[in-house]
């Protein structure tokens, strides 16, 4: 009996198992290099959501679930568990970005003028192919296109307000803060964050329920070099480079923490291109630190910490939908004996109460 | 692969929040939680637990709602083995860690064991106070009044509480603490247990504990029995016992069975009688 026990649960998952192998075996034949370039969205989307900035790890992930793309964030992120952290990089600045997509909505022209760089914004979605039209196709190359934010001049000016900003980032992966809760921390979860998720709260702020219509002050797409402390020779080391989407927005003006009347701001970050993303981010950001303004009644998900800091992670999400999926039965007939006890309580007392009256009568 | 899979710094770091944990019974203690190859809210806060103390000489047994073979114990186990090498034992009695979701063994466990369970929902103060800040302070503050009128509220409308398992127990007079959805049926086995019992919750990112010989009691009104699920005298189809939390298992023509949800106890006290 007891052999059996056991022996149930595992031929069922072996079996399982098998069944799912022979649904997902034909994404086993796509070819690595064929997805990073191919899918090239879902691979940075998968890495963003991952937390870990691999694109061959990223591939084989999405193999490994067959397009399921929550599924392969979160292979990357239980491999991340296992990696010994080494070194921490030096912070990294946006504004060393080197270019290839860079727009501000909030100025006609800027220093080096709109770049739309890759973008298919302004496609007709159509299914069919419209008539190909010649263009002289320009040659680009990012190497030698690094300019600061279109916020820089307004910055300089100090029309700016200033966002919390700690001397030591906070680093959630290490030591999960509890309230009330550090903006670098609020900062990674949202950049890891599920993008889906994001779009939906940021969206929230849109219709109402928020800083209803920032502007984007600066959105770029861009190669940023990784740069660690060498442990031995104290020099700084290049060790690698990622590209990343980061935005910063603008809201209405409001007061800063000395009584200064300051344009308002968020920023997002990502890594990889997710330009829908990094702007929900910003304006969560936005939102989380300028919610006084809001007119939209008090129930601004977006300015509250605790839902952003607690409801964004995809991994975490999904884990916690997908667990009602386990056997509950015992859960189940614990809840079933309450209530029939409660039904029979109810039907009782409102016998009681009956005869009460039948008696006033 | 590592052993254990986890590096060696969140061991530690998963290490030092026990021993917080145990050192202030009830507390909960908050931890950074690694992501683990099994998803969020299906055991990552017991398997780091697990993961973190275990070592060569530990005989594991796991369960899940009673029983070694479901799916989800067998899965743990299986990956548990697979990273430490440890034997693992369906027998109560044998093992030194026992990984569990949402049931307390019948046989009653003994000093030297440790009982791990998985957590959902890590503060009881959940279902009256969403806020953690605010739960935060009410524990700093031993306010328990809104579990209290909830108790009052449920009272007086269906007779007892609502609450039909992880029901709010006082650790030690001091910490109200979510025991996990074990039924109530198993509330009163966390009093004065003689073994180690650590909870983790990994999605939620908390640990907290009840030392061996700590004092356990559900939260309730002086007046008012704790009432546990009971199987209208019913015993166990298999082996006959009547003080064990019983499943109800419909057969193919729609009949009731009644048969030990834990189902070690079970076999143990069939080989007892002599029936195998």
């Amino acid at each position: 009996m007891a052999y059996y026990a056991i022996k149930g649960g595992e031929t069922a998952i072996k079996n399982s198992l098998n069944f799912y192998s022979d649904l997902t075996q034909a994404s086993q034949n796509i070819d690595d290099n064929d997805l990073m370039n191919g899918l090239t969205f879902s691979i940075d989307k998968v890495m963003s959501e991952g937390s870990l900035y691999s694109k061959k790890l990223a591939a084989i992930a999405i193999k490994r679930s067959a397009g399921d793309l929550l599924n392969a964030s979160f292979f990357l992120r239980a491999h991340r568990s296992s990696c010994q952290r080494i070194c921490t990089s030096k912070t990294i600045d946006v504004n060393e970005m080197r270019l290839s997509r860079r727009i501000s909505s909030a100025f006609k022209d800027i220093e080096g003028g709109q770049l739309l760089g890759a973008s298919n914004d302004y496609e007709i979605k159509l299914l069919v192919d419209l008539k190909d039209e010649k263009v002289n196709v320009e040659e680009y190359s990012n190497k030698d296109c690094v300019i600061k934010s279109a916020l820089t001049p307004l910055r300089d000016d100090n029309l700016i307000k200033k966002l919390p900003q700690e001397d030591e980032p906070w680093d959630i992966t290490r030591n999960y803060p509890s309230a009330p809760y550090p903006r670098s921390a609020v900062l990674q979860v949202m950049s890891r964050g599920e993008s889906g998720s994001l779009l939906t709260v940021g969206y929230t702020t849109m219709r109402g329920y928020g800083d209803v219509h920032p502007t984007i002050g600066d959105l770029r797409i861009g190669e940023l070099d990784i740069t660690v402390v060498h442990p031995f020779t104290k020099n700084e080391v290049k060790v690698g480079e990622i590209e990343a989407t980061a935005v910063e927005s603008v809201g209405t003006f409001n007061q800063d923490s000395e009584g200064d009347t300051k344009l308002t701001t968020g920023f997002g970050f990502c890594f990889g291109k997710n330009e829908t993303k990094a702007i929900s981010m910003s304006i969560i950001d936005l939102t989380l630190y300028n919610n006084t303004y809001s007119v939209g009644g008090d129930n601004i998900i977006a300015a509250d910490f605790e839902m952003i800091m607690h409801h964004l992670d995809g991994i975490e999400s999904f884990g916690m939908t997908n667990h009602f999926k386990l056997p509950h039965y015992v859960t189940f007939q614990t809840d079933y004996q309450i209530f029939k006890s409660a039904q029979k309580y109810s039907e009782d007392k409102k016998e009681v109460e009956q005869k009460e009256q039948e008696g006033v009568k | 692969m590592r052993y254990a899979f986890l590096d060696e710094e969140a061991k530690k770091e998963i290490r030092r929040s026990i021993l917080k944990a145990i050192a202030i019974p009830g507390y909960i203690v908050s931890f950074a939680s690694r992501e683990l190859p099994v998803a969020r809210g299906w055991g990552t806060g017991g398997l780091q637990i697990t993961l973190a103390i275990i070592n060569e000489t530990d005989k594991l047994k796991v369960i899940d709602q009673g029983c070694d073979g479901s799916v989800n114990a067998v899965n743990i186990r299986n990956f548990i083995k697979s990273v430490t090498d440890v034997d693992t034992t369906i027998d109560t009695k044998e093992a030194t860690i026992i990984q569990t979701r949402h049931r307390v063994p019948e046989m009653e466990l003994q000093e030297g064991q440790t009982l791990v369970f998985q957590v959902p929902i890590p503060d009881i103060l959940e279902t009256v106070e969403p806020n953690l800040g605010k739960q935060k302070l009410l524990h700093a503050n031993a306010d328990y009044s809104k579990l209290w009128v909830l108790l009052y509220e449920d009272t007086s409308m269906y007779g007892d509480s609502r609450i039909s398992n992880r029901y709010p127990v006082m650790v030690n007079k001091r910490y109200a603490m979510d025991p996990s959805p074990i039924p109530k049926y198993d509330t009163l086995k966390l009093n004065n247990c003689k073994a180690l019992q650590l909870f983790g919750a990994g999605r939620e990112k908390k640990i907290y504990a009840i030392p061996p010989y700590t004092n356990v009691m559900p939260l309730k009104f002086e007046d008012k029995d704790f009432s546990v699920e009971n199987f209208n005298g019913h015993c166990c189809g298999k082996c006959g016992s009547t003080h064990s939390f019983l499943d109800e298992v419909y057969d193919d023509d729609g009949v009731v069975n009644y048969y030990c949800n834990d189902t070690d106890y079970c076999d143990k006290e069939q080989e007892m009688k002599g029936d195998k």
